[in-house]
């Protein structure tokens, strides 16, 4: 009887140890999980940033505006994720904005020599 | 959209661009030209018209025409035309229609542009360009039904606006969720793009594998939850195996056990390496210690101590406990067997046929024999030193004789476990010596150092002088004789226990044939042969003493 009791005592102890490493194993992978899902590609302006992020499975690119508080920066209000259909619209017409540039350009040099 | 994109896309040649840029430009000084008041009356009264009318049925040309009906001007001037084709767009895009609907009115403004050119200014060679291109908004591209990218003029900088537009009473108005981003920026995006499909790349790739990272978490969780779950049925499964293992390899063992006794007793015991000698009722002690280490050696000793389990003591208990309990009890009650049987096959005869009848426990056998016999050869030891210590030396018997006598008493007080000195033995000797012989005591005593042979020498020699001094007294004097004669019956008087012994000796002296000499008068263990020559030297004198 003593024999049994020893062993099933030994069983108990093997138990608590094996549940005592679970907790920490899961916390890590909750701290893993959170690093890989944002890379920031470049920064527009000094405070502008363009990321591309992964938020509930889909792939978003984020043009935000940044501000600073308690010395760490914050995504701020202004600003648009945009989806993969947005971003290859946006891709596609990148040159017609361009020209729209050049045109305005143009528009604002006649002005000033007319005045 | 499409269409005005590819329009725009064809504009190539500078000379184009040149032509266009004055023209435009000339227009647009002519805008500023007209008052504030007549372009707020004309905005106000082109909304209300546009607010009114169906917009698929509307035109440009008839909405300018009711507009100058209404208010009594006259909009032919390109100036106001191209006012109210300001109007009449920003309100378009407001209402957000289709660009199918865009397209069709595009071409009616064109044909009416036309016409209105053909009606107004006959005779101008110059082809008026595309107006679109003034606006001071123009939406590039849909991103979504409500996401738009946009090209703007804010206060002399040209913007490009990602903005999301939400619908109020009817209109797209620009809201809060969006960027508005200056030219320098604009470029580091579009330098950035190349950066920015790569990062998608590696994300996607991510999100594919991070499905398979959850499910290994999963797996793994699982996998936990499995490897606790097993255990625990293991190690129910192992307590249960244990139960069940427990009583069987016992019953091996005494299987094994039995058949050992079994092929023991068979062959006369040559296995065995205890040897216990059979109990005859004085060797207790000695037999008690051979047999507990046999019983231990068959390991069925714990019968004697502990007692059978019950199992009818725990009726509430469960199943497992239950037969647990039961096979412990017969394990037990087959050690008690075989424990039993072994105390009866090393008991002497007499002692087997007494017990052997009797139906008892290994551990009630065991105390009856400990009681009876044990006890028994205490009071045995005590009996013998009684004899050793009231033993005397007689005059009647041969002093050596009566010594051997007393040694044997020693011996058997030797063997019963208590130890006798040597010289307490031969203090004892001289002390037990007949009254007769007190000088002689006295001469010994004074000696310090005395051992048994020397002792036995020195009798010998005492008793060859005695014996000599007897037979002059005898053959002087027959009176002293007498005496000698009333001396010794009054010396049986003071000793009669011990008188009674020696008669019976006597008689069985006087009846009975020595087998050593053949001779009578003497028993065969005193007979002077088996001792001395000097002892037989003796006997042969008295033989020849007892013709006479």
């Amino acid at each position: 009887m003593s024999g049994k009791a020893k062993r099933r005592d030994d069983d108990d102890a093997s138990d608590a140890d094996s549940e005592g490493h679970a907790p920490p194993m899961k916390s890590l992978k909750k701290d893993s999980d959170d690093d890989p899902d944002s890379v920031t590609i470049c920064e527009i302006s000094k405070n502008r940033r363009v990321a591309v992020r992964n938020w509930k499975g889909s792939i978003m690119v984020d043009i935000r505006e940044f501000y600073v508080k308690d010395g760490k920066q914050l995504p701020g209000r202004k600003g648009i994720s945009l989806t993969m259909d947005q971003v290859y619209l946006e891709t596609i017409y990148m040159d017609v904005v361009y020209y729209e540039f050049l045109f305005y350009a143009s528009v604002l040099n006649l002005l000033v020599l007319m005045i | 959209m499409i269409c005005s994109c590819s329009r725009i896309k064809g504009v190539s040649p500078l000379s184009v661009w040149f032509l266009c840029n004055v023209t435009l430009g000339f227009f647009i000084l002519f805008y500023f030209a007209m008052e504030t008041e007549t372009r707020r009356k004309v905005e106000e009264m082109v909304l209300d018209i546009l607010k009114k009318s169906n917009i698929e049925e509307a035109t440009e040309f008839t909405i300018r025409v009711a507009a100058s009906e209404r208010l009594g001007i006259d909009l032919s001037d390109s100036p106001s035309r191209h006012f109210v084709r300001t109007v009449v767009e920003s309100y378009l895009l407001s209402v957000a229609a289709n660009e199918i609907s865009k397209d069709a009115e595009k071409k009616e403004n064109e044909d009416i542009a036309a016409k209105n050119d053909d009606d107004v200014k006959k005779g101008d060679v110059v082809a008026v360009p595309k107006l679109k291109r003034d606006d001071p908004e123009r939406v590039i591209c849909q991103l979504s039904s409500r996401r738009n990218l946009a090209v703007k003029h804010f206060k002399g900088t040209t913007l490009v606006s990602i903005r999301e537009f939400y619908m109020k009473d009817g209109k797209l108005l620009p809201g809060s969720k969006g960027i508005s981003l200056s030219s320098e920026q604009w470029s580091t995006f579009k330098k950035s793009v190349p950066a920015i499909e790569e990062a998608i790349k590696k994300m996607e790739g991510r999100i594919r594998l991070e499905p398979n990272g959850k499910q290994n978490g999963d797996a793994s969780n699982s996998a936990v939850d499995v490897a606790l779950e097993p255990n625990g049925k293991q190690n129910g499964d192992a307590s249960n195996s244990v139960v069940d293992v427990a009583p069987l390899e016992p019953h091996g063992k005494q299987n094994g056990d039995a058949s050992n006794s079994v092929v023991d007793v068979a062959a006369l015991e040559p296995v065995v390496p205890i040897e216990v000698i059979r109990l005859d009722g004085k060797n207790f002690q000695s037999w008690a210690r051979q047999m507990e280490l046999l019983l231990k050696q068959l390991k069925v000793d714990y019968v004697l101590d502990e007692p059978c389990p019950n199992p009818t003591l725990g009726e509430s208990a469960k199943a497992e406990d239950i037969a647990t309990a039961k096979a412990a009890e017969r394990r037990w009650l087959n050690d008690d067997l075989t424990c039993h049987r072994n105390i009866l096959s090393h008991l002497s005869d007499p002692l087997y046929n007494l017990y052997a009848n009797r139906k008892l426990s290994a551990k009630d056998l065991w105390e009856e024999l400990k009681l009876v016999y044990l006890y028994e050869e205490f009071g045995t030891k005590r009996y013998h030193v009684k004899k050793y210590l009231e033993f005397q030396m007689v005059e009647e018997k041969a002093v050596i004789e009566q010594i051997r006598e007393l040694n044997g008493m020693a011996d058997s007080i030797a063997a019963a476990g208590m130890f006798i000195d040597d010289n307490f033995h031969v203090s004892a000797i001289i002390s037990k010596l007949p009254p007769s012989w007190k000088d002689f005591c006295i001469k010994l005593m004074r000696e310090e150092y005395l051992p048994y042979r020397k002792l036995m020498e020195r009798i010998q020699i005492e008793e060859e002088y005695r014996y000599g001094v007897k037979r002059v007294v005898e053959h002087s004097n027959s009176m002293e004789g007498y005496h000698q004669a009333y001396n010794g019956g009054h010396r049986r008087a003071d000793y009669k226990p011990l008188g009674m012994c020696r008669n019976r000796s006597e008689i069985n002296a006087r009846s009975v044939p020595c087998s050593v000499c053949g001779k009578r008068g003497h028993l065969s263990k005193h007979c002077w042969r088996r001792n001395d020559k000097q002892t037989n030297e003796r006997k042969s004198e008295e033989d020849e003493r007892i013709p006479t």
